[in-house]
């Protein structure tokens, strides 16, 4: 039997990561393995995430209501846990960052491209930095409301890549052709991104109200679903951009959204429907990984530290977020310097995920005997 | 006290952004379209850019446009040139049609691939297109029937008006791209030809490139039947010597598949079908004096169609042109490493058989016999 908590969260959650793995962290590293494993590395990444998503569930349904700083504080000694929350803190920071400074990229590149970064920088960090600080279930509430508004637009823009004139079939033939191939570490840490979304659980568990049970059809509708985007929108790309042209694109997902046009719409240019998008989504997204590496911050400080109580904590941890994000924004915005740290966060971030994945499976372990 | 905090934060950030490069839309030029021209030395380029003047009243029949050139070393240079010439902002976004001059794409185009490529602004889904006799002529020869700058080649090139099989479309900017960068494939441009005369344009040609220059230019009738196999068109149209007479058939519903077959001698044969159904459009006979059966003009369209298309191949494969993209659904069909199933084809391509198989089904002769 599986149990999850508010059951819909663990969709967004999911769904979220899906939307920025394939705008954003995926395509550019896969593009350049097209030919050595790239799907491979989608497929094993996608399975792998679903196994982990189940022990996930299987673990935390024996802890209803409580995130990960409580379980820890529970069941491990404090050298393992403020260590640990400060390190998971850490990434979770890191991939706030690394989002928006790929939104802050993609504005940069093709909307407005003669403002300075530094001002659409701001424009995302400001906000988010106060957005992150708001209750738990605020957030699953504009989460969901954006997710209701905004998911039928991006299938809708799916629907009409697939069906547009410009996708050439034979250079998918062509990519597929070259499968199978032993995908690389590279290639695997960073596909993983798309499906790892439910780790954002380990916060969002606490506003359980009632178990409720997990519906194993809708999850393998989740599965099919997320593993059907990928690889659709990895062919589609190289469709469009060719087996060849696609990797002279710094953005091949947005290059590709710039290929499609609605002819009878409004808008004729996709690109710009996809910016304002991926733009929301990526906020929210940042939004999530921010709260959650808030909340296990707040796992560390002492209780009379803890923000809502101390006005001053809180205001320190404002500025704090500003000025360390805008320095790191600012620091990474060069393609040199964000690639490779890209290529890093995703190593460490999917073994975080891992570790603590199955330190929690000990712990309860650990706990059920005693 | 934080509700007005959060105010003037809020209000501080608006005057961040109106001070920080966006312009007004009436303080911007919008350029429609693009030429690039060769310049008057070897090593120049001459740029041109139509630019539409907005009108706030609409009259009948004017469509303002102002075409400025440049020339020099290279094309990002000319635009700044062009900067210096203009009293608003130049905007890049609108930019629908890109001519690039015959003279231009006969020494070498690829320099001009580089920039349009790169610019963030220039939008995908702009077409593409070769210019007779230059660039520059066809962007300042207002086109008759327009009502908006440029607009006739917009509704030419995206289907929405007339569709010919003589057009070749797919030419929006990401298409040339791929097929520039593709390894096994040529891109091609339609050409556009000036008609001072009736100021109109003419588009019956087209251009085969390689990664460099222009290669070969084609005649109408082969342009027709390139486009049929390469399924960029969907009507056509053909005519042959049937005895004494002719006939002209049109043809719906094209359909052209290919695949590349490696024979038991190790040698290989490209094999092209073409199907399509086609209607009887015109005899040139006196009425009553023949009366054929459908069977009779089927093989007849079967044998000549399928004997051009394979002239025109043999043609391009001799200049060893692939506008049709063998080379891909080589690569496709047989998995080896890219670069060395890529080197084996440009081996085989020349010696490659060509067999083309038409199924043509006249399907009627129109309203009388």
């Amino acid at each position: 039997m599986l149990y999850l908590p508010t059951n819909r969260m663990l969709y967004y959650c999911v769904l979220i990561n899906l939307l920025m793995g394939v705008g954003f962290v995926i395509p550019r590293l896969l593009m350049s393995y097209r030919f050595d494993g790239a799907l491979e590395a989608i497929t094993f990444s996608t399975i792998v995430q679903f196994f982990l998503l189940l022990l996930f569930s299987k673990v935390i349904q024996r802890f209803p209501g409580q995130g990960l700083p409580e379980i820890l504080h529970q069941l491990a000694p404090r050298w393992i846990k403020n260590p640990l929350l400060l390190v998971v803190c850490i990434i979770w920071y890191t991939t706030g960052i690394i989002m928006i400074i790929f939104i802050v990229k993609i504005i940069m590149r093709f909307i407005t491209t003669n403002i300075s970064e530094m001002i659409i920088m701001l424009l995302f960090i400001i906000p988010v930095g106060f957005v992150c600080h708001m209750k738990t279930k605020s957030i699953i509430h504009a989460l969901d409301l954006l997710m209701l508004i905004n998911f039928p637009i991006f299938l809708l823009l799916t629907c009409k890549a697939f069906i547009d004139t410009g996708v050439n079939w034979i250079s998918i033939v062509e990519v597929l052709s070259h499968s199978p191939n032993i995908p690389t570490l590279e290639t695997v840490s960073s596909a993983t991104f798309s499906a790892s979304g439910f780790v954002n659980m380990l916060i969002f568990n606490r506003v359980t109200e009632k178990r409720q049970r997990m519906n194993g059809l809708f999850l393998c509708l989740l599965f099919v679903f997320v593993l059907f985007t990928q690889i659709s929108y990895f062919l589609l790309t190289i469709g469009f951009l060719g087996t060849v042209g696609v990797e002279y694109y710094l953005y091949p997902t947005f290059s590709m959204f710039d290929s499609l046009d609605l002819e009878y719409f409004f808008i004729e240019r996709v690109l710009f429907i996809a910016y304002l998008l991926f733009s929301t989504f990526c906020f929210i997204s940042t939004v999530i990984y921010w709260h959650v590496s808030l909340e296990f911050l707040k796992g560390i400080l002492p209780s009379k530290w803890a923000p809502p109580q101390n006005r001053k904590v809180k205001i320190g941890l404002h500025i704090l977020v500003l000025v360390v994000s805008v320095l790191l924004t600012r620091y990474f915005v060069s393609e040199e310097k964000f690639f490779p740290l890209v290529t890093w966060w995703n190593h460490t971030r999917s073994i975080a995920e891992i570790a603590v994945i199955v330190l929690l499976l000990i712990l309860s372990m650990g706990s059920r005997k005693a | 006290m934080r509700i007005v905090l959060g105010f003037l934060l809020l209000v501080s950030v608006c005057f961040l952004t109106s001070g920080c490069g966006y312009k007004d839309i009436d303080k911007r030029f919008f350029v429609i379209a693009i030429g690039i021209d060769s310049g008057k030395s070897e090593d120049t380029i001459k740029i041109s850019l139509k630019m539409a003047i907005p009108n706030t009243e609409p009259a009948k029949g004017t469509h303002e446009f102002l075409v400025l050139t440049e020339e020099s070393g290279s094309i990002a240079e000319s635009v700044q040139r062009l900067r210096a010439r203009v009293d608003k902002e130049l905007e890049f976004g609108h930019v629908k049609i890109i001519f690039l001059g015959e003279q231009f794409l006969r020494r070498n185009y690829s320099p001009s691939i580089d920039w349009i490529a790169r610019s963030t602004e220039i939008q995908q889904i702009a077409y593409f297109a070769a210019a007779k006799p230059d660039a520059q002529t066809l962007l300042k020869q207002p086109v008759a029937s327009e009502r908006l700058p440029g607009n006739a080649y917009f509704l030419t090139f995206s289907r929405e008006g007339i569709e010919s099989q003589y057009i070749t479309y797919e030419n929006h900017l990401f298409e040339f791209f791929r097929k520039y960068t593709e390894k096994g494939v040529s891109p091609i441009l339609p050409v556009v030809e000036e008609n001072k005369a009736d100021k109109t344009f003419v588009i019956k040609s087209a251009a085969i490139l390689d990664r460099s220059k222009l290669q070969q230019l084609l005649n109408p009738e082969e342009t027709e039947l390139l486009n049929m196999v390469m399924n960029a068109t969907s009507a056509g149209y053909f005519t042959y010597n049937h005895g004494e007479n002719f006939v002209a058939f049109s043809f719906r519903n094209i359909k052209s598949t290919y695949r590349i077959e490696r024979n038991p001698d190790n040698s290989y044969t490209i094999k092209v079908n073409l199907h399509t159904d086609a209607i009887v459009e015109e005899k040139g006979i006196q009425i009553g004096n023949e009366n054929r059966k459908l069977n009779e003009y089927t093989n007849g369209a079967n044998a000549n169609v399928s004997q051009a298309v394979k002239k025109l191949l043999i043609k391009l494969q001799k200049k060893n042109l692939d506008p049709v993209g063998f080379g891909i659904a080589y690569r496709a069909m047989y998995r080896e490493d890219v670069d060395k199933e890529w080197k084996k084809w440009q081996q085989l391509y020349p010696e490659a058989s060509i067999e083309v198989e038409t199924t043509i089904r006249v399907i009627s002769k129109g309203v009388i016999k």
